[in-house]
C-alpha cells in the first residue's frame, strides 16, 4: 500500500438515509507519457492510475476507468447513500500494476 | 456488475479526434445537450495542469449509470468515467484534469435506458499577466 | 461640523465645501464604500484614461467609459470638479484649479462628518480591496501601514486582490492580528479539499436592517499575480457557490438584504448579476470606474467608487419588507483642497511616512510633461520606465504591465522617488531579460488582447493592455481571438516568427515563458529612480506605439462612435 492515499467524507456528522459526500485524493504523479525529462531530455514513460474502485461494506458501489490526463495527485469525488454502518474501501490501481488501498469507516450517529 | 461497463482497454493515452473518442464511449450515439447536466469549471484556468470540473445530473440515480469527463482538444480527449450505482443516492461527480489549450470540457452522461446527454464549457488556459 | 474654514482657493473655483457633501440622507441605512485606493495615504493626482477600448458590443457601456463619452452618458459639464475627478480632459489645468485628490485624513473628515450626521450603528463600511498595495510606504511595511490607516478610517469588512501579493502568511498575519475589519471571501478554497479559507460572508445589523454580506476576491488573482504567493488556494468566479451562500442568507440566516462585496471588475459584475439571482446590491472594485450613478441588472443595484482613495461612495437606503422602498447615492469626491484634514488621521499618516520621508521626498527629476498611466495602450510614464529599462539591459523589446494603478505627474512638476514607487512599488519587482521567439511573443500579445477585448466579461481580467517598447503593431479590436494584431513591427523591421529576440519584463509571468534568462534581475524602481536622475528633464513622446484599426478615437460612445 505504498502511496498515501486520502479519503474525507462530508458533513462530519450523519446519520443513516443520509446522502454523504466522498472526497479522495492519492498522491500519484500521473506521467503522461509525453512530457520530456528536463535534466535527461528524454520522454518521462507514461505511469498513471488507471482504475478505481470503491467498495462499502462488500459492495461495489462506485468504479471509475481514469486517462492519464487527469491532474497529478488525482482527487476523485462522489455521493454515497449511507443505508449501513460498514467500512468504505477505495482501491486505486495504477498502469503498472500497482495497488493501493485505504478505508475509513462509515458510522452514522 | 460495475466492471462490465468498463468501455475501455487500459491501452496508453493515444492521439485521436474528440469525435473517435466520444463515439468510443457512445457506441456511436449521439449525444444530445441537456439543462440536466449541470458542469461546472472556472472560465478562465488558474493552472491548465490542474482544472477542476464538477457535475451533477439533474436525474435520479436510478436512470443515471455513469458520467464521461472529455477535453475536446487534448492529445487524447477522454479523460476519465465513474460509473454509478443507485448506492450513490444522486449522480455527482468532481476531479480535476489536465488541459493542453483553450478548449471545451464536456460532461456526457449515459442514462440507463442507454442514451446519452451532456453539457459542455469551455475553459481558457492563458498565460494572463496584467493584473 | 465644518469641513473647512473658509477656504480661499475654494471661494475662488466658487466651490461650496458643504456641497461636495451636500446629500439628501434616505432611510435608516448608510453604506459607505471605497475600493483600489491602493495605497494612497497622501492626496495626489489621477488623472482617468484617455483611452479605453472594449469589444464594440460593449464599447459605450458602464465600465468602458471615459473622456467626453463618459461625460455626456453622465451629464458631466466641462470645467468642473467632477469633469476633474472623473476624466482626463484638460487634466493640467484643472489640477492647477482645483489641487490633488483623495488622502485618508481628508476620507476620515467626510466619514466622520457622515456618522456624527447619521448615528454610528446606521453606517456600515466596506472596502473592496486593492487597498494594501501600490505606494512605498505600503511597500516597505508589507501592508501594515495601509491596515492602520484602514483602522482609523473605520473599515468594517473588506476582500482583496493585491493583498494577496504579500503572501498568504502576511495576509493571514495581518487579517488575524491587526485588521479590524472582517476579511471576506467565498471563493478562496483550499486546493486540496476545497475547503474555505475565509469566512464566506458576514451578517451585520445597520440601522436595524439585517445585511448579509458575501465577499468575492479577485477571481483571477493567481493568473494576473505570481502563484507562488497563493500557492496551494484556489479562486475562480464561483457562481454556484455564491448562489448557494445568497439562499443560505435569506432562507436560514432571515436577512433584510444580501449585498455581494467583490473585487471582480465593473464588468464583470454586470455579467454576475445575471447568473445569481437574489443579491441586492453589489459593491465592486478592480476596474477602477468612477460611477457616479448605479446601474441595475435585473434586480441587483450595482455601484464602484473609482481609485485611489478618490472618492467615497454613499448609499443610503430605506428599507421595509426585505425590499429597498428608497435610495440615494453619491460618488463624494475627495477634493483635499476644499475639505479640513482629520487631525488625528493626518498625524498617523505623517507618522507612517516619518522614517521614509528623506528617501521619498528626494527631487529626482522634473516632468517636461504630463506623466500619467492610465490608456488602453500606451502612456508617458510607462514609456520612462520602458526607456529605463531598455538603457539598463540593452533588450530589443521591453514590456511593461498594463495594471490600473499608479500616479500622475504635472508637467513642470519634480517627479520624485515617491512617484517612481507609486507607479511600480510591487512584491516582485525584478526585470528579468530573456530570449523568445517572434511566434511565441506574437501569441502572448494576442493572448493578453483576449483578455482585455474578449466579449464575454467572464473572460476579461480587468487590465489595460501590456505597453511594448521596441514594438509597434495595429489592432482590430473586434478580430477573433488569435487574429487581432497585424503589422508587427520590431525596431522597423517585420516581426520575424522564427527569430529570437532578446526582451525585458517586470510584474508579470512573462519571463517564465522565455528562455536563458539572464542571471542578473535588479528591481524595477531602482533602474527608474537612476535612470530619471541621469536624464533629469524627462520628456517622453505622447504617440501611441499601437494603432487601432476599427476605431477613430480613445473614447468611444455606445456603437463605437465618437
Ligand atoms: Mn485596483
Ligand atoms: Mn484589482
Amino acid at each position: 500500500m505504498g502511496r498515501t492515499a486520502l479519503i474525507k467524507v462530508k458533513p462530519r456528522r450523519y446519520k443513516m438515509g443520509d446522502i454523504v459526500r466522498v472526497d479522495s485524493v492519492i498522491m500519484h504523479p500521473m506521467h503522461t507519457g509525453l512530457v520530456k525529462d528536463k535534466k535527461t531530455g528524454k520522454i518521462i514513460p507514461p505511469h498513471y492510475i488507471n482504475r478505481v474502485e470503491v467498495y462499502y461494506g462488500d459492495e461495489l458501489v462506485t468504479s471509475l476507468d481514469v486517462n492519464a490526463s487527469v491532474s497529478a495527485n488525482p482527487y476523485f469525488s462522489f455521493n454515497l447513500k449511507v443505508d449501513k454502518k460498514a467500512p468504505l474501501k477505495i482501491i486505486w490501481k495504477d498502469n503498472k500494476g500497482e495497488v493501493t488501498e485505504k478505508v475509513v469507516k462509515i458510522k452514522p450517529h | 456488475v460495475v466492471f462490465s461497463d468498463s468501455h475501455r482497454a487500459y491501452a496508453d493515452p493515444k492521439k485521436r479526434s474528440f469525435e473517435d473518442a466520444l463515439k468510443e464511449i457512445t457506441k456511436g450515439k449521439t449525444p444530445v445537450e441537456s439543462e440536466k447536466v449541470k458542469l461546472i469549471a472556472p472560465s478562465i484556468a488558474e493552472n491548465g495542469a490542474v482544472v477542476p470540473v464538477k457535475v451533477e445530473v439533474k436525474d435520479s440515480i436510478e436512470n443515471v449509470k455513469a458520467i464521461h469527463i472529455l477535453a475536446e482538444k487534448n492529445f487524447d480527449p477522454w479523460s476519465v468515467s465513474i460509473h454509478l450505482t443507485p448506492a450513490n443516492g444522486k449522480p455527482y461527480f468532481a476531479t480535476r484534469i489536465r488541459l493542453a489549450k483553450t478548449m471545451n470540457v464536456y460532461a456526457v452522461a449515459e442514462m440507463s435506458d442507454g442514451s446519452f446527454i451532456m453539457a459542455k464549457k469551455p475553459v481558457k488556459v492563458t498565460i494572463g499577466g496584467c493584473g | 461640523i465644518s469641513l473647512t474654514g473658509g477656504n480661499a482657493l475654494a471661494q475662488l473655483n466658487r466651490i461650496d465645501p458643504e456641497d461636495l457633501l451636500s446629500f439628501k440622507p434616505v432611510g435608516n441605512v448608510t453604506l459607505l464604500h471605497i475600493c483600489d485606493m491602493h495605497a494612497h495615504l497622501k492626496p495626489l493626482y489621477w488623472r482617468e484614461p484617455s483611452t479605453l477600448i472594449s469589444h464594440p458590443s460593449l464599447v459605450g457601456k458602464p465600465g468602458f467609459l471615459c473622456g467626453k463619452a463618459y461625460m455626456d452618458y453622465y451629464g458631466v459639464k466641462p470645467d468642473t470638479l467632477r469633469a476633474y475627478f472623473d476624466t482626463y480632459i484638460d487634466f493640467p489645468e484643472l489640477a492647477a484649479k482645483f489641487g490633488k485628490m483623495g488622502g485618508a485624513a481628508y476620507m476620515a473628515t467626510v466619514v466622520k462628518q457622515i456618522i456624527a450626521e447619521r448615528g454610528r450603528d446606521k453606517v456600515l463600511f466596506m472596502d473592496s480591496g486593492d487597498t494594501w498595495q501600490g505606494t512605498a510606504v505600503a511597500l516597505f511595511t508589507k501592508g501594515k501601514a495601509v491596515v492602520d490607516i484602514q483602522n482609523a478610517l473605520g473599515i468594517d469588512v473588506m476582500v482583496g486582490h493585491w493583498e494577496f501579493t504579500y503572501g498568504k502568511d502576511r495576509v493571514l498575519e495581518l487579517v488575524e492580528n491587526h485588521l479590524k475589519a472582517e476579511f471576506i471571501a467565498q471563493n478562496i478554497a483550499d486546493e486540496m479539499w476545497e475547503e474555505l479559507v475565509f469566512q464566506p460572508y458576514t451578517i451585520k445589523e445597520v440601522g436595524g436592517v439585517k445585511i448579509g454580506i458575501i465577499g468575492n476576491a479577485f477571481p483571477y488573482t493567481p493568473i494576473a499575480n505570481p502563484k507562488q504567493f497563493t500557492e496551494g488556494w484556489t479562486f475562480g468566479i464561483q457562481p454556484e457557490r455564491l448562489q448557494g451562500f445568497v439562499d443560505e442568507l435569506r432562507n436560514d440566516k432571515k436577512v433584510d438584504l444580501v449585498v455581494l462585496l467583490s473585487h471582480d471588475g465593473f464588468s464583470l459584475d454586470q455579467a454576475l448579476a445575471k447568473m445569481v439571482n437574489g443579491i441586492d446590491i453589489i459593491f465592486s472594485g478592480h476596474t477602477h470606474d468612477p460611477a457616479p450613478k448605479p446601474i441595475f441588472v435585473n434586480n441587483t443595484m450595482i455601484v464602484i467608487a473609482g481609485s485611489h482613495g478618490k472618492y467615497l461612495g454613499r448609499l443610503d437606503l430605506e428599507v421595509k419588507n426585505k425590499k429597498i422602498k428608497r435610495w440615494n447615492y453619491k460618488l463624494i469626491p475627495i477634493a483635499s483642497n476644499f475639505i479640513k484634514p482629520d487631525p488625528e488621521v493626518e498625524k498617523l499618516v505623517s507618522d507612517i511616512y516619518k522614517p521614509y520621508e528623506k528617501k521619498l521626498n528626494e527631487k529626482i527629476g522634473v516632468a517636461q510633461q504630463l506623466l500619467y498611466k492610465r490608456d488602453t495602450f500606451y502612456s508617458t510614464f510607462d514609456r520612462v520606465i520602458c526607456e529605463a529599462i531598455r538603457e539598463e539591459t540593452d533588450a530589443e523589446i521591453v514590456f511593461t504591465p498594463g495594471y490600473r494603478w499608479g500616479t500622475t505627474v504635472l508637467p513642470g512638476e519634480d517627479i520624485t522617488v515617491d512617484h517612481v514607487y507609486e507607479m511600480t512599488a510591487i512584491t516582485y519587482p525584478d526585470v528579468y531579460t530573456f530570449e523568445m521567439t517572434g511566434e511565441k511573443l506574437k501569441l502572448i500579445l494576442e493572448d493578453v488582447a483576449d483578455n482585455a477585448f474578449n466579449k464575454n466579461p467572464l473572460y476579461q481580467q480587468g487590465g489595460d493592455m501590456s505597453r511594448l517598447l521596441g514594438v509597434e503593431y495595429e489592432i482590430k479590436i473586434d478580430a477573433p481571438a488569435g487574429k487581432r494584431l497585424r503589422n508587427i513591427k520590431v525596431n522597423g523591421k517585420d516581426l520575424d516568427p522564427k527569430r529570437s529576440y532578446v526582451i525585458s519584463a517586470w510584474g508579470g509571468n512573462l519571463y517564465r515563458a522565455g528562455k536563458n534568462v539572464r542571471p542578473d534581475h535588479r528591481p524595477v524602481y531602482d533602474i527608474v529612480i537612476e535612470y530619471i536622475k541621469r536624464h533629469k528633464n524627462i520628456n517622453p513622446p505622447t504617440e501611441s506605439n499601437v494603432k487601432v484599426l476599427d476605431f477613430r478615437c480613445g473614447c468611444p460612445k455606445e456603437g463605437g462612435i465618437c
